[in-house]
């Protein structure tokens, strides 16, 4: 989708049309859904993925600038929310995600090394700190640019690029520190 | 910490360079001394970026869908309206996820029976609204141009449906019908072969199908014959401009890279040439 493409939505959803509404609503779905499955457990990513659409349409008509980086700062906000209601100070990310690759690697021997790795990999991500587990999230895995990152989680470009030094160096410490584990 | 820093903008920069195309040795060229240290780094960022999507159920997305629409009818309960006209002033939005909403009071078999829904009926805007949901779902284009036909192929069975029930055309459905054609067709300059020639060869098939279809609807003495018959020779030049590129002259078996670029260009040329209004 390009910018025109984005910016007539924006103001067709603005202007209350249902189907604006659902095609940017349709769009962005998978995106948040998926930063949402590194960012809470499983069981959880699908209720706030839609907590965080029925925030956009509550504020849909305060939104200027980057719409994807105001959509990853609500969808943080609701994941920030979340942890405070339920009180939960360790959280148990991707256990299901993980569980669900796991019986995927006993059932199919062919891809079972490309699959434990992306398990192992799922299993650092789950192991960095928050703050480095959003900043993978968002730059990797959402594929976002380093501005819309900076906007979303409030700090320096510079900042961003030694947190993502620091996220990327911490991974490939976890990653050996499991081949050393597993004898690999 | 300037060293630390250094390597952080080191390591930007090669990643840059990495989502741009380039190798992970060829990006750190530049960077010789620090080569070692930010490879392993660029590798796990490559391998990030390649995690499987997660599956994204259509039961999620209408539900996300159908709380949006409550939302809406909160927002609009807290407006008085007159009350006579509160239900048909509403915007069309709040109309159509109220019945999203009541759609998922039902429960889910309702999307599967909107499935058959005609135009007129209460379900048919369900129906609409699941095909949209879908197609923006399907992320690949091949299977998106797939769904365009599907879809093209349902607006000219529901407007035969409607002409059978009250005599009468909807040339709405007609134009959506032509619509979704022209832009599945539309979708083939960007799909390798043999995906490209199929898809054109099968909306060739349906645009034939379909000129033959308004050609009864034409014959039935319709008040809306005119435009039948306009849209009978939109059908009937699209069909010829995409059998163009279906002639054997035009067949996929040249092979040098000069003829393949030529090719390319071609398709993107004909693209072009698609009848309009």
């Amino acid at each position: 989708m390009n910018d025109d493409e984005l910016m007539g939505l924006l103001e067709g959803a603005r202007a209350g049309e249902a189907e604006a509404l659902t095609a940017l609503c349709a769009r962005y779905y998978p995106k948040v859904l998926k930063y949402m499955r590194y960012r809470v457990a499983a069981d959880l990513a699908e209720d706030l993925t839609s907590e965080v659409f029925v925030r956009v349409l509550k504020n849909l008509n305060q939104q200027h600038g980057s719409f994807p980086a105001w959509l990853f700062r609500i969808a943080e906000r609701v994941v920030v929310d979340h942890r405070r209601a339920a009180g939960a100070k360790k959280r148990t990310v991707m256990k299901t995600m993980t569980d669900q690759h796991e019986h995927q690697a006993e059932d199919r021997t062919d891809v079972a090394e490309t699959v434990a790795a992306k398990i192992d990999l799922e299993q650092a991500i789950g192991e960095l700190s928050d703050d480095q587990r959003q900043l993978v999230t968002l730059k990797f895995i959402e594929g976002l640019g380093n501005d819309d990152v900076s906007a979303i989680m409030d700090r320096s470009p510079g900042a961003i690029r030694v947190l993502q030094f620091r996220a990327l160096s911490a991974l490939r410490d976890l990653l050996i520190g499991k081949e050393v584990r597993y004898g690999t | 910490m300037e060293r630390e820093q250094q390597l952080a903008d080191t390591l930007d920069a090669c990643f840059d360079r990495v989502r741009g195309g380039q190798t992970i040795d060829d990006a750190l060229t530049e960077h010789a001394a620090d080569a070692d240290a930010l490879r392993p780094l660029l590798d796990i960022a490559t391998r990030l970026e390649s995690l499987p999507d997660p599956n994204v159920s259509l039961a999620g997305l209408m539900n996300t869908l159908g709380r949006l629409g409550s939302q809406t009818l909160t927002t609009s309960r807290a407006e008085p309206t007159p009350r006579k006209a509160r239900w048909f002033s509403r915007p069309v939005w709040t109309r159509a996820a109220a019945i999203v909403l009541v759609m998922f009071l039902i429960g889910w078999g309702t999307a599967n029976a909107s499935a058959n829904a005609m135009p007129g009926d209460f379900l048919y805007p369900v129906k609409l609204f699941t095909e949209r949901a879908r197609f923006f779902l399907t992320l690949n284009t091949e299977d998106q141009a797939e769904l365009r036909i599907v879809f093209s192929s349902r607006r000219l069975r529901e407007a035969v449906a409607q002409q059978q029930r009250t005599g009468e055309v909807d040339p709405q459905l007609l134009k959506d019908m032509l619509e979704e054609a022209r832009l599945a067709v539309l979708a083939a300059p960007e799909l390798p072969e043999p995906g490209r020639q199929l898809l054109v060869s099968r909306a060739a098939h349906l645009t034939d199908y379909q000129y033959d279809a308004l050609g009864r609807f034409a014959d039935d003495g319709s008040s809306q014959s005119q435009i039948v018959e306009q849209y009978r020779d939109m059908c009937r030049d699209r069909s010829r401009w995409m059998r163009q590129m279906l002639e054997p002259e035009n067949g996929s078996s040249r092979g040098s890279t000069t003829e393949h670029s030529d090719r390319h260009s071609d398709w993107h040329h004909w693209r072009n040439r698609c009848p309009m209004w």
